[in-house]
């Protein structure tokens, strides 16, 4: 055979190599394309799937709120009312008390009087030594105070729960924002009191804003006793309430010296039914509550806080009525 | 390095110096025996071999043999990847679409390519830099490429290499002038 016949079949390999090399990469291509156009199907099947999820745990979570809600609502209907006669006797209480007490300190000094005989005097001397009339006296205030104080948190607890469950009024009107603050702060006065901790007002805004006040009393209240709780057990104890006006919104700062909150539950403690307090001191209603009411006043409310430092909770509320 | 490059050194080996020249090189190399896959990779040392050999051969500067490599295989690739370059009219936007377009499409082909990174720079004078970073440091292939692409497209350049990896630095700079 000759050379030229070699070269002749060794080109036609070479061709046909190059050709099959050809439809290998043409099939690649092919590949590589049906390989991206799986590959993205299978990203937008995660995505609908996570959606999916995301949206049936929503459900389920509605689902149980709905439940809490219709409950909630029972329970706060249930206690309110006794509640409602407890808070009036409570009143009531108080007024005898206060006469009883009138008569009783009428009739102390008589022991070191000439009024009476001295057969009296023992007489008494002996019943108000066997009732421990003394001792009564000065545990009264306390006992009383101390109860009122219970009541305190039930009403609120009932009232959380009753906004929970989404019975309230709708009460709205211009209001004075600082003088509701102040007004909130003599609600909680004796946990004030007994919290030893300072207060201090910087109170900056000067127009009043459309807002209603039922509802946002109960946030102050919440943001407050939060605020005071967190103080418990801090050495430095100082309460700042401020207003000031930005930009057409009023801006309500409530800022504590306390143990802070983690930055973890940033998120979660606007969750109803969250609560790092130990079982029986917070419903994890109160921030849910704040929250739900300020979005309801289109306006926020932003955290600050750092960990043994302190919170600050900052309500931004549109000043005027939207249009 | 993929065995298309070495396919096409073989051909130009083949086609300016005949078979014989290619078997030579082959034995004298003493690595492989010879097959090349072109979607396959092989060691890049197996190719630096015989670039050494012919440069040996013809008693020419590896830069030179390179560089004429380059502009061969240009031709090569482009008769091999026909599609890559139907709507590349002009040469200016074919090489500033190198990294975008071609790197990418040679990405759908080969595993692990192990292309260079190429970043292209216009000057106020008409000049374009075109930046290359490889581990491999084939500058001179570039350039040879370059001018390859230069000849299919119909265009004279001149191509300066100011900055290089040869020299210490992180990357090769080619200036490109378009005469």
């Amino acid at each position: 055979m000759s050379e030229d016949a070699y070269k002749r079949a060794f080109k036609r390999e070479k061709m046909a190599r190059l050709e099959a090399e050809q439809l290998l990469e043409n099939k690649s291509r092919e590949l590589y394309l049906s390989s991206q156009q799986l590959s993205n199907a299978h990203e937008e099947l995660k995505k609908n799937h996570t959606e999916l999820v995301t949206q049936q745990s929503a459900l389920v979570k509605n689902e149980k709120l709905a439940s809490i809600g219709l409950l909630s609502a029972g329970v706060a209907h249930e206690i309110n009312n006794p509640l409602a006669f407890v808070n009036s006797n409570l009143d009531m209480l108080d007024s005898y008390w206060k006469a009883m007490f009138s008569l009783y300190q009428a009739i102390e000094p008589l022991l070191n009087s000439s009024d009476i005989s001295d057969e009296q005097k023992s007489a008494l001397k002996e019943l108000i030594e066997e009732q421990d009339l003394e001792y009564i006296s000065e545990d009264f205030k306390t006992l009383f105070e101390d109860t009122q104080d219970g009541l305190i948190r039930v009403t609120n607890i009932v009232q959380n729960l009753q906004h929970f469950s989404r019975i309230h009024d709708e009460d709205w009107d211009y209001v004075d924002i600082n003088a509701s603050l102040e007004s909130t702060l003599k609600i909680i006065n004796h946990q004030v009191k007994n919290s030893l901790c300072d207060i201090k007002l910087d109170f900056n805004c000067k127009e009043l804003v459309w807002c209603n006040l039922g509802e946002l009393n109960q946030v102050f209240l919440n943001l407050l006793q939060n605020a005071i709780h967190a103080m418990e057990d801090t050495p430095t104890k100082l309460l700042t309430i401020g207003t000031k006006e930005q930009a057409g919104n009023v801006l309500i700062q409530i800022t504590d010296t306390g143990y802070g909150i983690k930055k973890e539950n940033y998120q979660k403690i606007f969750d109803p039914f969250f609560t790092t307090k130990t079982v029986g001191q917070g419903t994890g209603l109160g921030l849910y509550i704040s929250y739900k009411i300020v979005k309801d006043h289109n306006g926020d409310i932003n955290i600050a806080s750092e960990p043994d430092k302190g919170s600050q909770f900052t309500i931004s509320l549109p000043i005027k009525k939207a249009s | 390095m993929k065995g298309v490059v070495f396919n096409i050194l073989e051909e130009m080996v083949e086609t300016n110096y005949g078979m014989e020249v290619w078997n030579d090189i082959l034995d004298e190399a003493k690595q492989t025996e010879g097959i090349f896959i072109a979607g396959q990779s092989y060691a890049d040392e197996t190719l630096f071999k015989f670039v050494e050999i012919i440069c040996e051969k013809l008693e020419q500067p590896t830069g030179v043999v390179v560089q004429a490599f380059g502009e061969f295989m240009f031709d090569g690739l482009v008769q091999r990847h026909k599609v890559l370059m139907e709507n590349m009219t002009e040469l200016d936007g074919f090489l500033k679409s190198i990294d975008s377009i071609i790197h990418v499409e040679v990405g759908k082909l080969y595993v692990d390519p192990n292309l260079p990174t190429i970043e292209c720079f216009d000057h106020d004078s008409g000049k374009m830099t075109m930046r290359y970073r490889s581990p491999r440091k084939l500058c001179p292939l570039a350039e040879g490429l370059i001018r390859g692409a230069a000849v299919h497209f119909g265009k004279k350049i001149n191509v300066e290499h100011k900055t290089c990896m040869h020299k210490g630095a992180d990357h090769c700079d080619l200036e490109i002038e378009y005469l």
